[in-house]
């Protein structure tokens, strides 16, 4: 099936009026969450996620993108607003774009995340459409031992990319991959930590830990600070940029989309290490670089471009391998499953309707916002407004309904809360949580090819570095391993957290 | 020791990875390690709760040493509220019906702030906001539980 076959099967699956109708409720939703301080795209996922179970496959997780690069941009709102972002990848827009609020221009600091948002939305559809299919291909030569090579290469990634110390983030990822083995193992029955009680028997749900972690555990945080937030009353000024913005804004924004796209498909990359990257980039090759942190253009639209390129391509190793990049990506592979659908290369081949209407969704998502969030602005402003006294407890209640609907259970709640204190525990242990989760989503995965490797080898652990593929992975995975303990990559990753 | 040890993140880190390490190991001592070309049930969560002991011990050590960064401050009240509020919530969902429960969370996390002063208003506030999500959840979604307790 060729590129324009494969897109036109795409757009006819994602325009149909339903699923068009969950594209906007989720891209609405996810803005409006998103905007809200204290939650990222991640506690926003997991926070909705459990609305998606009665929907079919396809609008589920059409929905869910939507919500993703909703919050994103939800989050962008309120770096530039309110100089509070909403997650890691819009810090480096509040530095420019805060400092355009306060000059008047919000306006078009808004008009430049959302242009280069959908310019790098589409470029990013486009990319899935063109390398899905070869690497999915790829992907099915895969044996057991390849896999699981991957997997740690995956996590390896994450470690390197996390924020804060390597070691932690390695204590982190054990960390889940040990929460991962509760449950039933699948290959015995035996139940393994469930402590006795039924409720554990299917292991610890994703969802639970999402929301407690970056949920329930921000908010717990978040009270601790208790900041007296000021929403930029400024003036919003015109909505719509400039010529000379638009000329300004043309050249940052390609190259945002160019490498934000390289840096998501990267496990543990994504929007994050996209938005930080581009700015740097920005910082050694604008015109206008001595500018920039006094409110220049280019270090709104690079970013921006650059997150959402990030957020878009960070789905290809999800969609084709299986293997999630980042913990939202987690949780799209959590609700895949939950809808009966195996993530991994077969997915584009068993379910081509799912795959490309998806990835046509996003486009036509990403449209969406650039359409609405300009008008909606002033709703936004307004829910900035409400003290977060009153924010968190709604945000704590939809947290607990959500989890009780998973599975109509008053124990998920319990747990939640329990993750929730662990969440907070590892904020004040200045630990980030993400690889947590990753280790938690790839720990079931890993152990299943580490045991299906070591069956088809008879018990010899050579069979990871004997066969090229996993080799590979594995090199990779020590090279960027040992790339952190170099001098000069260690100060630029210091420098890139600590701004 | 070196100076400012006792409150290093590594080493509080670090005694939490070894506390959740030995946990999973006695946990764990029952089940069927099995041989690697046949792995038991116990094989995997084994590796890696060794894996997560070495981590911890090395982040102890490495605190012991150079304490770098402290543990920031902890502050109980928002921990304790917001838990409870979960709690109260959980306890009271099925047993109660989910309009006190729902109440019963809000009221309880309105204390985690610690700038929240009771007023007339914002029980009135807690009360629409219980009643729409009543009327959402339950009604509009039908989320399967009762409203009240009968």
């Amino acid at each position: 099936m060729d590129l324009a076959a494969n897109l036109l099967l795409g757009l006819e699956t994602a325009a149909t009026p339903i699923n068009l109708l969950y594209c906007l409720i989720g891209v609405v939703l996810g803005t409006a969450i998103g905007v809200l301080p204290g939650l990222g795209p991640a506690a926003t996922v997991a926070m909705l996620l459990p609305v998606t179970f009665g929907l079919a496959p396809t609008t589920a997780l059409i929905m869910l993108a939507g919500i993703y690069y909703g919050a994103q941009y939800g989050g962008s709102t309120t770096a530039i607003l309110v100089n509070l972002p909403g997650e890691a990848s819009s810090v480096v827009t509040a530095i420019d774009g805060h400092r355009m609020a306060r000059a008047g221009r919000a306006g078009q600091a808004l008009a430049a995340a959302a242009i280069g948002s959908f310019v790098a939305g589409t470029a990013g559809t486009f990319l899935i459409a063109l390398f899905g299919p070869p690497l999915a291909e790829i992907a099915l030569a895969f044996r057991p031992a390849d896999y699981f090579s991957l997997m740690v290469l995956g996590l390896v990634a994450a470690m390197v990319l996390a924020h804060g110390s390597i070691l932690h983030a390695a204590g982190m990822a054990t960390l889940g991959l040990l929460l991962g083995t509760a449950g039933t193992d699948v290959t015995s029955g035996t139940a393994r930590f469930t402590f006795g009680l039924p409720q554990l028997a299917d292991g610890i749900g994703f969802v639970v830990v999402a929301m407690g972690m970056f949920g329930i555990g921000e908010i717990m945080a978040d009270l601790q600070r208790a900041a007296r937030r000021e929403v930029a009353t400024h003036a919003l000024g015109g909505l719509w940029p400039a010529r000379e913005d638009w000329r300004r804004m043309a050249a940052p924004i390609l190259r945002g989309t160019a490498l934000g796209s390289a840096l998501g498909i990267l496990p543990g990359g994504g929007p994050i290490l996209a938005a930080f990257g581009a700015y740097a980039l920005e910082k050694k090759v604008s015109a206008h670089r001595d500018e920039l942190g006094t409110g220049a253009i280019e270090g709104v639209a690079g970013p921006e471009a650059a997150n959402n390129a990030g957020a878009q391509t960070s789905f290809i190793p999800m969609l084709t391998l299986g293997i999630p990049a980042n913990p939202v990506m987690a949780l799209m592979i959590g609700a895949m499953i939950v809808h009966g659908i195996q993530p991994g290369p077969s997915v584009m081949t068993d379910q081509p309707a799912l795959f490309w209407g998806l990835i046509a969704s996003m486009w036509i998502g990403n449209a969406m916002l650039l359409a609405l969030n300009l008008p909606l602005i002033g709703v936004w402003v307004r829910l900035l407004r409400v003290p977060y006294g009153y924010l968190f407890p709604a945000i704590l209640a939809f947290c607990a309904i959500g989890a009780y609907s998973l599975s109509n259970a008053t124990f998920d709640v319990h747990l939640m809360a329990l993750f929730g204190i662990l969440g907070y525990a590892l904020n004040r242990l200045d630990c980030g949580p993400a690889p947590l989760l990753l280790g938690f989503v790839l720990g079931p995965m890993m152990e299943e090819f580490l045991r299906r490797a070591l069956i088809l080898s008879a018990g010899d652990p050579w069979v990871f570095a004997t066969r090229p593929i996993s080799a590979a992975f594995l090199l990779l995975a020590a090279a960027l391993l040992a790339s952190v303990l170099v001098p000069a990559v260690k100060r630029t990753r210091a420098r890139a957290f600590a701004e | 020791m070196a100076q400012g040890a006792h409150r290093s993140r590594d080493v509080w880190a670090g005694a939490l990875y070894v506390a959740i390490a030995v946990a999973a190991f006695w946990i764990a001592r029952d089940y069927r390690l099995g041989t690697a070309a046949r792995m038991g049930s116990g094989y995997f969560p084994m590796l890696v709760a060794g894996v997560l002991l070495a981590i911890g011990v090395a982040s102890i050590l490495r605190g012991l040493l150079r304490p770098g960064a402290q543990v920031l401050a902890l502050a109980v009240r928002p921990v304790l509220f917001v838990t409870g509020a979960c709690v109260a919530f959980a306890l009271l969902l099925e047993r109660a019906g989910f309009v006190p429960a729902l109440a019963a969370l809000c009221a309880i996390a309105a204390f985690a702030d610690r700038d929240f002063r009771p007023a007339w208003r914002k029980l009135a506030i807690l009360a629409g906001f219980v009643g729409a999500c009543a009327l959402v959840f339950v009604v509009g979604l039908g989320l399967p539980v009762k409203p009240f307790w009968r």
